[in-house]
C-alpha cells in the first residue's frame, strides 16, 4: 500500500464577477488527477506555470479543499476529515515553500520558529530536550545549534530554505511536499539544498512530492516523474526513462526547450508554438492540441486518458505507443 | 581600426548606504563590436545587471554613482554626457529589454501607444499604427492589429516580452541590452524568446548584450562570454571555447553545481558556501573561500585578469594547473 | 460591467436607506418636544396637541420611520417644520453655493498637492522637500473652525483682500475655498508624494526613461497618471470629510449653503429638514463614491478588464 494516494482529486475555482452574479466560470486548476507516493519514495511533479502542480501540492495536504476525489494517507481518506483529527494527521506531512523567507516569522529566532513545530505537537518534554532537538535539528541541515537565537534575516537564501527543512523535519514527517524549494536560490547554492534534500529523502526514509518547472533538478532527485499540463497528468514514469525517451509530444517539447550546456549537444529542438492557454477556457478534447506539433483530427474531440505503456509509464496522449 | 559599438574600461560603481559607499562593480572591462553577441553571467550580487543598467546611465543616482572608468558608446563618453545626450543614446543607440516584461510595460497604456512612442522619439516619420503593427508581427504576435489595442495585462508572460522586444526595436538600435529576458518566463516560452532573439540579431544585425544566469541559454546565442563574481569579470572567452573548457576555478564549479539532463546518477558537485554580499568582499581572491582549488596564497593578494590565448582572460594564476 | 454598477447601486440604496433610519430614530430620541420648539415656550398645551396631531407625533415611532420612508420613497422630503418651506426646494436654492465651494476647494488642493507631491518626490530628501513636510504636518493638525476663523480675521477683515462675509459672487468663495483647500493639501501632497516614490521605483519608469523620454515625461506621463489612482479612491473617500469641513466655513463666511441650513435646521430641531440635509449630504457622498469608482476603472484598465486569474 503507498503511503499517500490520490484518487481523481479535482479542485475547481469558481470565479465570481460582482456579487449578484453567480460564479459564472469554473476554473479547473486539478482536474482528475490521480497518483500514488510510496513510502520513502520522491516523486517529481513537473509542469509550467497554471499548470496545477502548485494547487495539487496543496490539496494534498488539504491546505485547500478538493472539490472530489480521494486523498488517502496511509490507508486513511483525509479528504473529508474534520479539522480536528486532521490536526493530528498534519504531523505526518509537511510543506517547504519557494520563498523560505516568507514563511518564517521574522520576528522571531529560527530556533523558536522550529521549536513552534515540537510545541505544537507535544515532542519535546521538557526545556533542554528541546533545545537540544533544535539544535539537532539544525546540525541535520548543515546549520549550527547556536544558529538558533539568530533571527531570519541574518541569513542567506540558502540558509533560510535549510531552517524551512529543519523547521519542516521537526515534526518527523512522513511525507514533505516541496513547492518549487530551489527555484528562488542562487546557481551555486542550488546545489547544496538539491544534495541536502537527497540525504535527508535516503536517511530518513522520507517521501516527497516534488513540484518544480525543472526537469533537471526533479530528474535529479525523483525516481518517477508526473508531468502536468491544464489540470491533468499528461505522463509519468520513471526519471530516467521519462527524460530519455519522453513519449507524450508535450513532455518532448518541455525537455527540449532545457537549456543545455554543452556547445557540442546534438539536439533536436522542438520549439512550441503559442501560449498555454488559460484553465478558465480549456480547449476542447486533448488539452495541449493546439500547441501540439503531431496533432489528429480525433484529437480536437476526443480527451486521452492516461494510458498504461507498460513497465510502469503511462501517457495522456492518443499517438503515444 | 574603428571604435567598438560599447567600450567599458575599468568601471567601479558604488551605491551609498547607511554605512558609508559600497562598491558593487570593481574594475570591469568590456567590448562588444558592431553585430556580435556578448553574454554576462553571473549570480545574484555580482554586478552584472548594474554593469548593463550603467551603459545608458539608467542606474538612479543617488544612491548610485559611477567611482571610476569609462563607458564609451559609439566612441563617446556616456559618463560625461548631458541629459540631453544621454537621451539620443536610450533607444537611439542602446535598447533594452527587462527581466519582467509584466512590470516593465507601463499599466495604464495600450501596448500599442507604448511602442509608438518609442517610435515618436527616435523615428517621427515612422510613428504610425502600421509600424506598430509591423513591429509586434516581427516580433511574432499573432493577430497584431488586436493585439496593439490590449493593455499589457491582457497579455500572457512572453507576449508581454515580445512587446517589449518590439519596444526596443522601435528606435532600430545597434545594441540591444537583454537583462534576464526569459528568468520570468516558462521554459516553452523561454525557447521561444531564446529563438526570437537569435532570428533577429541575424535579421537586423544589431549587437547584444546578454545578462543572465543561466550558462544554459549562452551557448545557442552569444559569441563570447563574460562571468562574473564578486564584482569583477574573473573570465572571458569565446562562448565555445568558454562552454566546452572552463579555465577559472568559478565557471567550472558553477557548470558542475548545475543539474543537467541524463546525468541523474551522478552528485552535484556543490559550490559551499554563500554568494558574498556587495562590499563584504573577501580579500585576495574573491572566490577563494569557495574555490575548491584553492591554495595557501590565494587570499593573500587580488589575482589580476590574466590574457591567457587572444580574446580569452582568466582571473586566476592556476587556470593551467 | 453592467452587473457590477448594478450591485453597486444596490448598495448605495441600502446605504441610504440605513442613513435614513439612523438619522431619524437619533433625531427622535434626543430629549425634548418638537412642537415646543416649533410653537415657542409660551404655547398652550391646545396648540401643542394641535401640533401634535398635524404631524402624527402621537405615533409610534416606527410607524412614524414608516411614513416618513414611504414619502421619501415618493421623492417628497417634507416641509420644514418652522418655515413651511419645501425641504427639497430648500435644498435646491442653497446647492449651488455649496457646490461652488466645494468644486472650488477640490480644485485648489488638488492644483496645489499634486505640483507639490511630484516635486517632492523628484527631490526626495531635499530641503524642499523636507520643508514640505514640516508644513504638511502643521495644516494636518488645524482644526477647521479655527482656521476659518483666522483666515477671516486675517485676510479678508485685516488686509482687506476678500469680503468678509455673506455671498454676491464667485470672489466671496474664494477664501473660504482656499480655507478648506488648506486643510487638505498638505495631507494630499504628502499622499501624491509617496505614490510617486513607489511609482518612481517601478520598473516601467525605468522602461520609459531606457526609451529616451525626457524626465519630465516620464514622471508626468507614466509616472503620475500611476500615482493618481489610488488618490482618486481616496478622495472620493474624503468626500465626506470635505462637507463636514464645509459646514463650518459656510457658517463662518455666512455662506447661504446646506452646511448653513443644517445647522440652522439643528438648532430649531426641524426634524424634516435636519432629514433632508444628512440625506442629501449621504447621497452626495455615495454618488460622488459611484463617480470614483466609473474614474477608477477609467484610469486603472487593469481594473476595467478584470484581471486574469491563473493561480499556478
Amino acid at each position: 500500500m503507498p503511503l499517500l494516494e490520490v484518487q481523481d482529486l479535482r479542485v475547481h475555482f469558481p470565479v465570481k464577477q460582482g456579487v449578484f452574479a453567480r460564479a459564472s466560470q469554473t476554473l479547473k486548476a486539478v482536474d482528475g488527477v490521480s497518483l500514488a507516493v510510496g513510502s520513502g519514495e520522491a516523486l517529481g511533479l513537473v509542469g509550467e506555470s497554471g499548470c496545477g502542480k502548485t494547487t495539487l501540492g496543496r490539496a494534498v495536504l488539504r491546505l485547500v479543499a478538493p472539490t472530489g476525489g480521494r486523498v488517502v494517507f496511509d490507508g486513511q481518506d483525509i479528504t473529508a476529515l474534520p479539522a480536528r483529527e486532521l490536526r493530528r494527521w498534519r504531523r505526518q506531512f509537511q510543506m517547504i515553500f519557494q520563498d523560505p523567507y516568507s514563511s518564517l516569522d521574522p520576528r522571531l529566532p529560527v530556533g523558536e520558529s522550529i521549536g513552534e513545530a515540537l510545541d505544537i505537537h507535544r515532542l519535546a518534554p521538557n526545556r533542554a530536550a528541546r533545545a537540544q532537538r533544535i539544535g539537532g535539528l539544525l546540525e541535520s541541515v548543515g546549520l549550527r545549534p547556536e544558529h538558533a537565537s539568530r533571527y531570519p534575516h541574518e541569513f542567506s537564501g540558502g540558509q533560510r530554505q535549510r531552517i524551512g527543512i529543519a523547521r519542516a523535519l521537526a515534526v518527523e514527517p512522513r511525507l514533505i511536499v516541496c513547492d518549487e524549494p530551489v527555484s528562488a536560490l542562487d546557481v551555486s547554492v542550488q546545489a547544496q539544498v538539491i544534495n541536502l534534500l537527497q540525504d535527508l529523502q535516503q536517511q530518513r526514509n522520507l517521501a516527497l512530492l516534488f513540484i518544480s518547472h525543472d526537469l533537471a533538478v526533479v530528474e535529479h532527485l525523483c525516481a518517477r516523474v508526473a508531468v502536468m499540463y491544464l489540470g491533468r497528468i499528461v505522463e509519468m514514469g520513471p526519471a530516467r526513462e521519462l527524460t530519455s525517451s519522453p513519449r507524450h509530444p508535450y513532455t518532448q517539447a518541455l525537455l527540449s526547450a532545457v537549456p543545455v550546456v554543452d556547445p557540442d549537444s546534438k539536439r533536436t529542438r522542438v520549439v512550441l508554438g503559442g501560449d498555454v492557454p488559460s484553465p478558465l477556457d480549456p480547449p476542447s478534447g486533448c488539452p495541449f492540441h493546439p500547441r501540439c506539433p503531431v496533432a489528429e483530427a480525433r484529437c480536437r474531440h476526443e480527451v486521452p486518458a492516461l494510458r498504461d505503456l507498460g513497465a510502469g509509464r503511462l501517457a495522456a496522449c492518443h499517438l503515444a505507443g | 581600426m574603428s571604435d567598438p559599438l560599447l567600450a567599458i574600461r575599468d568601471l567601479c560603481l558604488e551605491f551609498r548606504t547607511a554605512g558609508g559607499w559600497a562598491r558593487v562593480v570593481d574594475g570591469v572591462s568590456l567590448t562588444i563590436r558592431e553585430g556580435e553577441t556578448l553574454a554576462l553571467v553571473g549570480e545574484s550580487g555580482c554586478g552584472k545587471s548594474v554593469t548593463a543598467l550603467s551603459i545608458a546611465r539608467l542606474l538612479p543616482s543617488p544612491p548610485a554613482r559611477i567611482a571610476g572608468g569609462e563607458i564609451r558608446v559609439a566612441g563617446r563618453d556616456v559618463v560625461a554626457m548631458s541629459s540631453r545626450e544621454l537621451r539620443s543614446i536610450r533607444g537611439g543607440v542602446v535598447s533594452y529589454v527587462f527581466q519582467e516584461p509584466g512590470a516593465s510595460l507601463n499599466p495604464v497604456f495600450r501596448v500599442g501607444r507604448q511602442i509608438r512612442e518609442s517610435l515618436q522619439l527616435h523615428r517621427p516619420d515612422r510613428a504610425t499604427d502600421d509600424e506598430v503593427v509591423r513591429l509586434l508581427k516581427l516580433v511574432g504576435i499573432p493577430a497584431p492589429e488586436i493585439r496593439a489595442r490590449d493593455y499589457p495585462h491582457q497579455l500572457s508572460g512572453g507576449m508581454q516580452q515580445r512587446v517589449m522586444i518590439a519596444m526596443a526595436l522601435a528606435s532600430e538600435p545597434r545594441l540591444l541590452v537583454a537583462d534576464e529576458p526569459t528568468t520570468a518566463l516558462d521554459v516553452t516560452i523561454q525557447a521561444q524568446i531564446l529563438d526570437l532573439l537569435r532570428d533577429l540579431r541575424k535579421r537586423l544585425g544589431m549587437a547584444v548584450l546578454l545578462i543572465t544566469h543561466n550558462l544554459g541559454i549562452v551557448g545557442d546565442l552569444a559569441d563570447r562570454v563574460a562571468v562574473m563574481y564578486a564584482g569583477q569579470v574573473v573570465e572571458e572567452a569565446p562562448a565555445a571555447e568558454l562552454l566546452r573548457s572552463p579555465r577559472h576555478p568559478y565557471t567550472r564549479a558553477l557548470m558542475q553545481s548545475v543539474p543537467e539532463l541524463g546525468h541523474a546518477s551522478e552528485r552535484l558537485r556543490a559550490i559551499p558556501g554563500t554568494v558574498p554580499a556587495p562590499g563584504r568582499w573577501p580579500s585576495g581572491c574573491r572566490f577563494a573561500p569557495r574555490c575548491p582549488v584553492v591554495r595557501p596564497d590565494c587570499s593573500q593578494s587580488s589575482p589580476p585578469l590574466l590574457e591567457v590565448a587572444a580574446g580569452s582572460r582568466v582571473r586566476c594564476p592556476y587556470w593551467n594547473v | 460591467m453592467l452587473t457590477r454598477f448594478a450591485n453597486r447601486l444596490f448598495w448605495s440604496a441600502v446605504t441610504l436607506l440605513g442613513t435614513a433610519v439612523l438619522t431619524f430614530l437619533l433625531i427622535n430620541l434626543v430629549p425634548g418636544d418638537v412642537a415646543r420648539v416649533i410653537a415657542g415656550p409660551k404655547a398652550s398645551p391646545e396648540v401643542i396637541q394641535q401640533i401634535h396631531a398635524r404631524y402624527h407625533l402621537d405615533d409610534p415611532l416606527w410607524k412614524r420611520l414608516g411614513f416618513y420612508l414611504a414619502q421619501v420613497a415618493r421623492g417628497d422630503l417634507g416641509q420644514s417644520f418652522v418655515t413651511e418651506q419645501p425641504v427639497a426646494e430648500a435644498l435646491r436654492i442653497r446647492l449651488p453655493c455649496t457646490a461652488a465651494l466645494a468644486g472650488l476647494a477640490i480644485a485648489f488642493w488638488m492644483l496645489a498637492a499634486i505640483p507639490l507631491g511630484v516635486l517632492t518626490a523628484r527631490f526626495r530628501g531635499s530641503w524642499f522637500d523636507r520643508s514640505v513636510l514640516v508644513v504638511a504636518t502643521l495644516t494636518l493638525s488645524l482644526p477647521a473652525f479655527w482656521l476659518a476663523r483666522m483666515m477671516q480675521y486675517g485676510v479678508s477683515y485685516k488686509l482687506g483682500w476678500f469680503p468678509v462675509a455673506g455671498f454676491r459672487g464667485f470672489r466671496h468663495l474664494l477664501l473660504p475655498a482656499a480655507t478648506l483647500a488648506l486643510l487638505a493639501v498638505g495631507y494630499y501632497a504628502r499622499l501624491i508624494h509617496t505614490q510617486m516614490v513607489e511609482v518612481m521605483d517601478s520598473p516601467y519608469l525605468r522602461t520609459a526613461r531606457a526609451k529616451g523620454l525626457p524626465e519630465s515625461a516620464v514622471l508626468l506621463r507614466h509616472g503620475l497618471r500611476n500615482a493618481l489612482i489610488p488618490v482618486v479612491t481616496i478622495l472620493g473617500m474624503d468626500v465626506a470629510f470635505l462637507l463636514g469641513g464645509v459646514l463650518f466655513v459656510e457658517n463662518v463666511f455666512a455662506l447661504p449653503g446646506i452646511g448653513m441650513l443644517a445647522v440652522q435646521s439643528v438648532f430649531n430641531l426641524d426634524v424634516p429638514m435636519i432629514m433632508g440635509t444628512v440625506l442629501f449630504s449621504a447621497a452626495l457622498v455615495v454618488g460622488a463614491n459611484l463617480v470614483v469608482d466609473v474614474l477608477y476603472r477609467w484610469m486603472d484598465p487593469r481594473i476595467r478588464s478584470g484581471g486574469r486569474a491563473t493561480p499556478a
